[in-house]
């Protein structure tokens, strides 16, 4: 009992013998199950054992150093399984982690000399569907840049200007319309090229291993692990639970991942030129340390 | 919408116990502070101040 504020001590902090197994007040027959014995009373500094006493409601085998108490049912000071306290502990930690890289990113997003775009925020703006189109068009421009007569720096070659028309010619070579952004190109799409590639990348890399392992786990639990089911189908219940607050955060995590890194937006000037300074996403975002 | 429907319907979020809103809240305010952090430096560095 609490002498400041009267609250009761949980009952199994000290249940060295088995009368404190009983409930206070305790009910008919004092015992809410038929208590088991296992030792004898006043099992104090045993010879051998690693702890100072020996409850005479433990088992053997539940003394053991490898078995981890109240994996099934819930602690009393917790209210919880361990195993359930241990996974949002995890994920807990896993919010920093995935914090450190975001606010990362963030820091470089603002940083980006055309982020954000004039209105904030919009439907516009999260313009998914024309992402992928441009990842194809900057995939062609670098590809073939090379074999078109561009310099890997994404400067136009002497024998093309920025419409990618022949300089003697005029004609207009293959890939003309993807040449248009030529002036403004970026670097190639790689970690090693800019901060913001490596974050982007470390962040997306970090969530793909994140689904390797959640679904090794869950195959586990329905194949293999499926077997306690028949054994212990409480503490494989647990596993469950556990491995799906695990899965579902994993999804979580994808929800606040995915609109910032895949979306893209597309816009054009008055001249009808891809205005690419206006590329929210890691292919133009670029740090105010970064000049290029 | 769609993060707090999982949080609270598939992660029982809506129902749970004292200890893991506490670890949740304590978790929330690191967080708030690991963004906070980077980006005021980045304001102090755009304005200006000595040293940046």
């Amino acid at each position: 009992m609490s002498l400041r504020a009267g609250a009761r001590v949980a009952r199994t902090l000290a249940l060295h013998h088995s009368e404190w197994a009983a409930p206070s007040p305790p009910g008919h027959g004092n015992f809410l199950t038929e208590p088991v014995v296992y030792r004898e009373p006043y099992e104090y500094s045993v010879p051998g054992k690693t702890k100072d006493y020996s409850p005479q409601f433990q088992a053997e085998a539940e003394m053991s150093e490898t078995v981890i108490p109240y994996m099934v049912k819930p602690h009393p000071v917790t209210g919880l399984p361990n195993g359930k306290l241990g996974i949002w502990l995890f994920l807990a930690s896993e919010v920093m982690l995935f914090g450190a890289l975001f606010s990362s990113y963030v820091l470089i997003r603002i940083g980006a000399p055309h982020w954000p775009p004039e209105g904030g925020l919009s439907s516009e703006v999260l313009n998914v569907p024309l992402g992928p189109q441009h990842r194809g068009a900057d995939h062609q421009l670098h590809h073939h840049g090379p074999r078109l007569g561009l310099l890997q720096d994404g400067k136009p070659s002497p024998v093309q200007d920025v419409d990618g028309r022949d300089r003697v010619s005029g004609a207009r070579l293959p890939g003309g319309e993807v040449l248009r952004v030529l002036g403004q190109v970026p670097p190639r799409p790689l970690p090693q090229a800019r901060q913001l590639y490596a974050i982007y990348f470390l962040l997306t890399g970090l969530h793909g291993l994140h689904i390797v392992g959640g679904i090794i786990v869950n195959t586990f639990l329905l194949t293999w692990g499926s077997r306690m089911w028949k054994t212990d189908p409480e503490h494989f219940t647990n596993r469950v639970e556990n491995a799906g607050l695990y899965w579902h955060f994993v999804d979580l995590v994808w929800i606040f991942l995915f609109p910032p890194s895949i979306s893209s937006e597309v816009r054009m000037d008055a001249a009808g030129h891809e205005d690419v300074g206006k590329h929210m996403g890691p292919y133009y975002a670029c740090s105010w340390r970064c000049s290029a | 919408m769609k993060a707090g429907l999982v949080a609270a319907v598939f992660m029982h979020l809506i129902s749970e116990k004292k200890v893991i809103y506490a670890v949740l809240i304590l978790t929330a305010l690191f967080f708030a502070l690991l963004l906070a952090l980077p980006n005021l430096t980045t304001f102090e560095h755009h304005s200006g101040m000595p040293g940046t």
